[in-house]
């Protein structure tokens, strides 16, 4: 039953993905991707994350993507259909692709597969390895986290200092965007700029 | 009522690596294969995510139970790529006022 | 008891069989209830509009369809219905039909963590007031597509208009959440409910709950102001419908829509205004729970904890949305970013350091 949902979530995100890469139309590319985040939301949810599942709701869908639909506008031209969106190279970018994917999985395959020779050959295995293996394809119900019982302890208590840096991050970004965004007012050697009125960027980070 | 009562037994991690294996794929092509900037941070933006499924895969399949060690990780990665959106979004659009073009190969500055 | 007779008949003759082919169909009953919330607070609501806009303005509203024109809403979406649905030829398709579904997204996932009444919740979410929040922030990015696929001036305006306010008031409304979530402990909105309607730590005198809410401690009551003032702008209503201003925008983003598409977006606006009352009463406003009598005797029961005072709650609400809608001039919108900026986001955060306060020497 929870294959099926799983299986109808992830066929849909895996063809809007497919959308975002190839459409020539820039703001189709971001619908599908707004879908394919959501989807991947419902993905989280199912893995009894809810937490993630509802930070990528908050974050991706209603912040990263906007910023996104907001940049398109301001960059008017790109969305003429006129413009050509490839590079030419799907023929290599597909090869790439590809290659990476069998790579991929070879190397997962190739560890389990490793992890089971090392547990048949000795009995006495590290049991970490077969326990991991094990996991990887078993089928129990982890538990449910509570955000705040569970989640935010460890996140303040043990991993302040990362939360932190993240935090110290997020403002030297914002600090970044509005700079780099702001008109400049300096000559430049690159092109020639006209005055123009300050666009607002609506920056939700 | 809880996701257990309704579903008793859950998708083996397996299928999820896979999946996140396939999305990042898909977003390597169009990273490769997109010319348009912000086309290409749209590629990335799936990628990440195919990350982010694959560290919260593995923090269900983690050794202890209920070990959130992973999510926590998926927490820090989306702030990093929260910042990389909201930067990467400025520098195009600054871009764009500077040169009137978003497309990558348009912009050989620094070809020699 | 004859009514008795026949409702029985029909459990044992329908539903019991059902439930034993198929135990799934269980969890359809919260999807049902929450289209019947959903499609009743809309019909009701316009009807509603309709009449106290005409009451303020000293008009009888409408009259000929039903009891003082009660069916208005039914011939209204009829009307939406039977009209003719015009794409522009220029209109980019695809994102054009999908926008209004966006936007209308966010009210169907929203009411699955409302709390209606004791025990009436969907699901009760261990992150759901979280979940409240971020399913609220993704209907902004329908009203930029729409404005954009519209291919018209106007409805482009509109949607960065839109996407500017949007994006501006989710911060006032996020922050003055966050002082609930201290308050309460937890980020389940049943809980939540539940440590308003009195407890072992209630300071309040038995004989008026109602002092158990969040609106009746410092850090609550600033907050419920800041939230209703951001609502307002979150749903697009009068004092800030700048992104789809008549006057000047000719209605902003859904100038290029007709028939029943605009319809969605018009079913859209009031669920959401009967959504954001509804999180309004949940958190600050106790939810179901009674303000007179939590377990009465005899009369006073149906008076007690239950769904009855969620809807007089969202209904009072409702009209003083109502209410400021049709009084107050629209801002500009440099104003609109001042409210938010300079106004109610600095409030907002001094709000917390009260609420910590607050809850240092008061406990939670």
């Amino acid at each position: 039953m929870e294959t099926l949902v799983f299986f109808g979530l992830a066929v849909p995100i895996l063809v809007l993905a497919v959308v975002v890469v190839t459409t020539p139309h820039i703001l189709r590319a971001v619908v599908s991707l707004f879908l394919a985040l959501v989807g991947v939301a419902g993905l989280f949810f199912l893995m009894r994350a809810p937490i993630l599942g509802v930070m990528q709701l908050m974050i991706y869908a209603g912040g990263v993507v906007v910023l996104f639909a907001f940049a398109v506008m301001l960059v008017r031209r790109v969305t003429g259909e006129f413009v050509r969106q490839q590079t030419g190279l799907a023929g290599p970018a597909l090869v790439v692709g590809l290659l990476f994917f069998v790579v991929l999985m070879g190397i997962g395959s190739g560890y389990l597969a490793g992890l089971e020779d090392e547990a048949a050959a000795a009995g006495s295995v590290h049991p970490v390895s077969r326990d991991l293996a094990e996991r990887l394809v078993l089928t129990d119900v982890p538990e449910e986290i509570d955000p705040v019982e569970d989640f935010s302890p460890v996140m303040i208590r043990d991993y302040v200092i990362p939360f932190e840096i993240a935090s110290i991050l997020l403002l030297v970004a914002m600090i970044g965007a509005v700079l780099v965004g702001h008109p400049l007012e300096q000559k430049h050697p690159g092109g020639e700029i006209e005055p123009e009125e300050p666009a607002e960027e609506g920056e939700g980070a | 009522m809880s996701l257990n009562d309704i579903f008793p037994e859950t998708v083996p991690t397996g299928y999820y690596l896979v999946f996140a294996a396939l999305l990042f794929c898909i977003g390597l092509f169009g990273l490769v294969s997109r010319r348009n900037a912000i086309g290409m941070l749209l590629s990335i933006e799936l990628m990440m995510n195919a990350v982010n499924v694959n560290l919260a895969a593995f923090s269900r399949s983690g050794l202890e139970v209920g070990q959130i060690q992973g999510q926590l990780l998926v927490v820090f990665t989306v702030t990093v790529a929260v910042a990389e959106a909201a930067v990467g979004l400025a520098i195009i659009v600054a871009m764009f006022k500077l040169r009137k073009t978003v497309n990558a190969d348009e912009l050989n500055l620094l070809r020699g | 008891m004859a009514e008795r007779g026949w409702l029985e008949n029909w459990v044992n003759g329908i539903v019991q069989p059902l439930y034993e082919v198929a135990p799934w169909i269980v969890h359809l009953v919260p999807i049902l209830w929450i289209l019947i919330l959903i499609v009743g607070s809309v019909l009701i609501l316009i009807w509603a509009e309709r009449k106290v806009s005409a009451d303020i303005q000293s008009r009888v509203g409408p009259l000929h369809h039903g009891p003082y024109g009660l069916f208005q809403s039914i011939w209204d979406a009829l009307k939406l219905l039977t009209k003719e649905d015009t794409i522009p030829k220029q209109a980019d398709r695809l994102v054009f039909c999908v926008a209004p579904y966006i936007v209308f997204l966010p009210a169907i996932l929203a009411y699955v963590v409302i709390p209606v009444g004791n025990g009436l919740i969907a699901a009760d979410l261990n992150v759901g007031l979280w979940y409240l929040v971020a399913v609220g922030s993704i209907a902004v990015l329908g009203i930029i597509v729409a404005g954009w696929a519209s291919n018209n001036k106007w409805s482009l305006l509109g949607g960065m208009r839109a996407a500017a306010q949007l994006i501006t008031y989710e911060i006032p409304m996020f922050l003055s959440v966050v002082v609930i979530i201290m308050m309460a402990g937890t980020l389940s909105l049943d809980q939540i409910v539940r440590s308003q309607s009195g407890g072992s730590w209630s300071l309040a005198p038995p004989d008026a709950p109602f002092l158990n809410w969040n609106c009746f401690t410092l850090p609550g009551m600033i907050a419920a102001v800041l939230y209703l003032v951001a609502a307002l702008a979150e749903v697009n209503r009068q004092p800030f419908d700048l992104p789809e201003s008549e006057s000047e925008l000719v209605s902003g983003f859904n100038t290029e829509y007709s028939g029943m598409r605009f319809g969605i977006f018009f079913v859209a606006e009031f669920s959401n205004t009967a959504l954001v009352s509804g999180i309004a009463a949940t958190l600050f406003f106790g939810g179901w729970s009674s303000p007179i009598v939590s377990e009465g005797e005899g009369f006073w029961r149906i008076f007690g904890d239950g769904v009855l005072w969620y809807f007089v709650k969202i209904t009072i609400l409702i009209y003083c949305m109502m209410w400021v809608k049709w009084t107050l001039p629209r801002v500009r919108i440099d104003q609109m970013l001042q409210i938010a900026w300079k106004g109610l986001i600095p409030l907002a955060l001094i709000n917390i350091a009260i609420a910590v306060a607050h809850v240092a020497w008061v406990g939670a």
